[in-house]
């Protein structure tokens, strides 16, 4: 039994205390109601607890998610007192935090509609682009001569960034969302294919001895035994992938949406309201977090034969 | 049907321009039923052998028929254990056994195959193993899986490449009795090419056993025993001592020479 109540716990929990009672003063600077601010605070405390007394019953560290919130608590107090009470940063370009949290609750339809749209997206360009490259890479890294003439080429074209091609693909596209979803498939596209086609080449040749004792034709060898090969580095290279799609997507929206994650931030920042252009931040954060999070899940419940 | 001719068969690697020739026109006949070890020093072109058998290679040189067929590549009528990693590890024990089966009967039912899986795990005493993957077992009980999988595949030629190498010596004498019994009870009696380096583990198992030296077979002899042996038994024997002995002289022969190679 671990003792929960350690001073990394009662640090965090002074701070907390003291930055709430700052956020309850009045301060130098006129700002939006404090309430929304105050339900992120919480919302943080929240999960600082889930963490702990997850961290509790699985032999973790008890210290870094206390370690952790203490230097949030300590961010917010700094971002607190310096904007709000005493107020002597640039009153533009660094937004009060009750004003940035009050984005929140003004605009989540327009948040929302952003983080759908995005999602949307992302999924079909990670989706399309994952699976092309590696149902196309598995027969190219297997034949020979496929991956002879393959290789080259995809060893030119995978170097050159996606972002390059997204003005001219939105120009060409019929539509914006299916210029930058083809940005999306083309940045996880190449390196999946490249990937393949080196993890295919680079099988085991005691696995694939075993294979070919057994007789297997080309559809089962590819089926049966370099598909579930290549999985499990399919699989870690997930969070990866998302990562670039994120990249992809955020600035394929910046070029040119109308709606979405990347137009929200860019729009806000052409008319220097900087307080949205922080909350759109924290939404991006947020959502990227969720999504890393689900990925992990999937990392630790797919492959069960390792 | 399985019997195994192997005629002025030669063989070379080439690395780095450098040809090695690993088989030097070899001949060998092996018998229908006959179970023959192949036994030698690392290096002596034993496994190359059975590789070629295999399929896995094609020879440079000389032909090699199964039964009255030529051998022109991998197929399912010779069935193969390697030392390591026969199994597919994304695969459990029964998918495994199973795989090799509808490899081998590509028309046999999934329930059929898997009934016949089931069998053949329980003769190897791996029937409670079936929903385990390879990474969950011991060696010895991964190597159980592969002879499940090989007998299984019903094929007329067992080709083994130093199956039982890499285990302890309790679980290699379990498993060398275990494939004798198998291999004598199992009404035909499989042709079997078993490549070993380990002297005792030969004269337990062989009807003949082919001493191997860089590219060449320089000595066959034959063991005499009735089945099953036991390892008991054989020992007190009285021309044992005398065959060990033979293969000894052999294996210590061939170390002088090198020995007095590397001298000069």
């Amino acid at each position: 039994m671990k003792k929960i109540f350690n001073l990394p716990f009662l640090v965090a929990h002074l701070l907390l205390l003291i930055l709430i009672v700052t956020v309850l003063q009045q301060g130098q600077k006129a700002v939006q109601p404090n309430t929304a601010f105050l339900v992120g605070i919480g919302l943080i405390e929240l999960l600082y607890l889930y963490k702990l007394w997850r961290a509790r019953s699985k032999e973790k560290s008890l210290k870094a998610p206390s370690d952790i919130v203490v230097l949030v608590w300590i961010f917010l107090l700094i971002w607190e007192i310096t904007v709000t009470q005493l107020n002597i940063m640039h009153p533009v370009l660094v937004p009060a935090p009750e004003d940035v949290f009050h984005v929140f609750p003004t605009q989540y339809r327009t948040l929302l509609e952003g983080v759908v749209s995005s999602l949307q997206l992302l999924l079909i360009g990670f989706f399309l682009g994952l699976s092309f490259g590696v149902i196309l890479g598995l027969p190219v890294g297997w034949i020979p001569r496929l991956r002879d003439v393959c290789f080259p080429i995809a060893n030119v074209l995978a170097p050159i960034p996606p972002v390059v091609f997204a003005p001219y693909l939105i120009a060409i596209m019929p539509t914006f969302r299916s210029a930058s979803a083809l940005v999306i498939l083309l940045g996880i596209f190449w390196p999946t294919l490249l990937g393949m086609i080196i993890r295919v080449g680079s099988i085991d040749r005691r696995i694939l001895e075993s294979a070919r004792v057994l007789n297997v034709d080309n559809r089962t060898m590819v089926l049966k035994i370099l598909f579930p090969y290549v999985l499990p580095g399919v699989v870690s290279g997930l969070k990866v992938s998302l990562t670039t799609s994120v990249i992809m997507l955020t600035f394929a929206e910046m070029m040119g949406a109308t709606k979405g994650m990347g137009f929200y931030i860019i729009n806000y920042t052409h008319y220097a309201n900087y307080t949205n252009v922080v909350a759109g931040f924290i939404v991006v954060g947020v959502v990227v977090t969720f999504l890393n999070w689900v990925v992990g899940i999937v990392q630790t419940k797919a492959i069960k034969w390792q | 049907m399985g019997a195994i001719s192997i005629k002025e068969l030669s063989f070379s690697y080439t690395d780095h321009n450098q040809s090695y020739l690993a088989l030097d026109n070899v001949n060998l006949q092996i018998n229908d039923g006959e179970f023959v070890c192949l036994i030698g020093h690392s290096g002596c072109g034993k496994t190359t052998l059975l590789k070629i058998l295999a399929g896995l290679m094609l020879p440079d040189k000389g032909e090699i028929r199964l039964g009255d067929r030529l051998l022109q590549g991998p197929g399912t009528d010779r069935a193969v254990v390697f030392q390591h990693y026969s199994l597919f590890p994304w695969m459990t024990v029964l998918q495994n056994v199973e795989f090799g089966i509808r490899q081998a009967k590509k028309k046999m039912p999934k329930r059929q195959a898997q009934q016949l899986a089931l069998k053949y795990l329980d003769k190897v005493g791996m029937a409670a193993f079936s929903a385990k993957y390879p990474y969950q077992l011991s060696g010895g009980m991964q190597q159980r899986v592969a002879i499940a999988r090989a007998l299984a595949m019903d094929a007329e030629i067992l080709l083994l490449d130093e199956p039982f190498g890499a285990l302890d010596t309790k679980r290699r004498k379990d498993l060398q009795r275990l494939l004798e019994q198998l291999w004598n009870n199992g009404g035909q009696r499989k042709t079997v090419l078993f490549v070993t380096h380990d002297i005792d583990e030969a004269i337990l198992l062989a009807d003949r056993i082919i001493f191997m030296r860089p590219g060449k077979i320089t000595a066959c002899l034959k063991v005499p025993y009735e089945r099953p042996r036991k390892q008991e038994e054989i020992s007190k024997s009285p021309n044992y001592e005398k065959l060990k002995a033979d293969l000894q002289q052999l294996f210590y022969l061939d170390s002088e020479l090198k020995k007095h190679e590397e001298d000069l």
